[in-house]
């Protein structure tokens, strides 16, 4: 017989271990691949994108600090405070894995814009997933792959996403969406 | 380059196939496909890391700045 947890992948193991750290420290939010991947997606993934509500020095500290106690690494390496002031403050990740493994890595960064506060805002849990876990909401997602992302990769997760929750999406949700992607992230002619 | 379309056709009768059946179900034929490209993964770039410049190199297929 297979349970629930023989069910999940390393993935699905990977981000509910280090979800488990984070969340006692700040505001998170799940965005991109790993949504689809996590709807049953046939595909994997080298990282998984994580929004986090801006924090203070010291409170990344000691988040830091938590993760490498718990058996993670930064990739980047340096101290918390070099980490910040190089990469959190300035709007780029910081990516973290188990000590001693190159993937699955996850890329941490500060919410740096209204979308990113919104999809922070609107976060949402998925049961479909079978993880307890605080996810971007499906519409999010969807738009974000349609409108700002728009590889083939991501148009097929969007797709996948689309199919798995027919007749429960909000087309209108997604539209509004799309259009403040287009007014913060694009500028307002929508040019990439 | 664009995709046959069989590519398209596999897409959406694997999203029914998840949207119609159990999490046990469709799990059962990922799990293995995940799970084994990321041990193989990890498994070749340990070997990289060992050879010369391989950290540079791991840096730059992970694209780390």
């Amino acid at each position: 017989m297979v349970n629930e947890q023989d069910e999940k992948t390393v993935l699905d193991k990977f981000i509910e271990d280090i979800v488990k750290i984070i969340n006692k420290h700040a505001d998170y939010v799940i965005v991109g691949g790993f949504i689809a991947i996590a709807h049953g997606r046939s595909r994997a993934t080298e990282d998984i994108d994580m929004i986090i509500e801006p924090l203070s020095e010291q409170k990344f500290a000691e988040l830091h600090k938590e993760l490498l106690k718990s058996g993670f690494e930064c990739i980047q390496g340096g101290s918390a405070s070099f980490l910040y002031r190089t990469y959190l403050l300035h709007g780029d990740g910081i990516r973290y894995v188990r000590k001693g493994e190159f993937i699955p890595q996850l890329e941490l960064k500060f919410a740096k814009d209204k979308l990113d506060e919104y999809t922070l805002k609107t976060k949402t849990k998925l049961p479909f997933t079978g993880l307890d876990v605080y996810f971007a909401n499906i519409e999010t997602t969807i738009a974000f792959k349609e409108e700002l992302l728009g590889s083939r990769k991501d148009i097929e997760d969007a797709k996948h996403l689309r199919i798995v929750y027919e007749d429960k999406l909000n087309d209108k949700e997604i539209e509004k969406i799309k259009k403040m992607i287009r007014l913060v992230k694009l500028g307002k002619n929508g040019k990439r | 380059m664009e995709r046959d379309k069989s590519h398209i056709i596999h897409l959406e009768q694997w999203a029914k196939f998840v949207k119609t059946h159990s999490r046990k179900e469709w799990k059962k034929h990922i799990k293995p496909f995940i799970d084994a490209q990321v041990k193989k993964a990890n498994i070749f770039l340990r070997k990289l890391c060992e050879t010369k410049e391989g950290k540079k190199k791991i840096k730059r297929l992970l694209r780390i700045r």
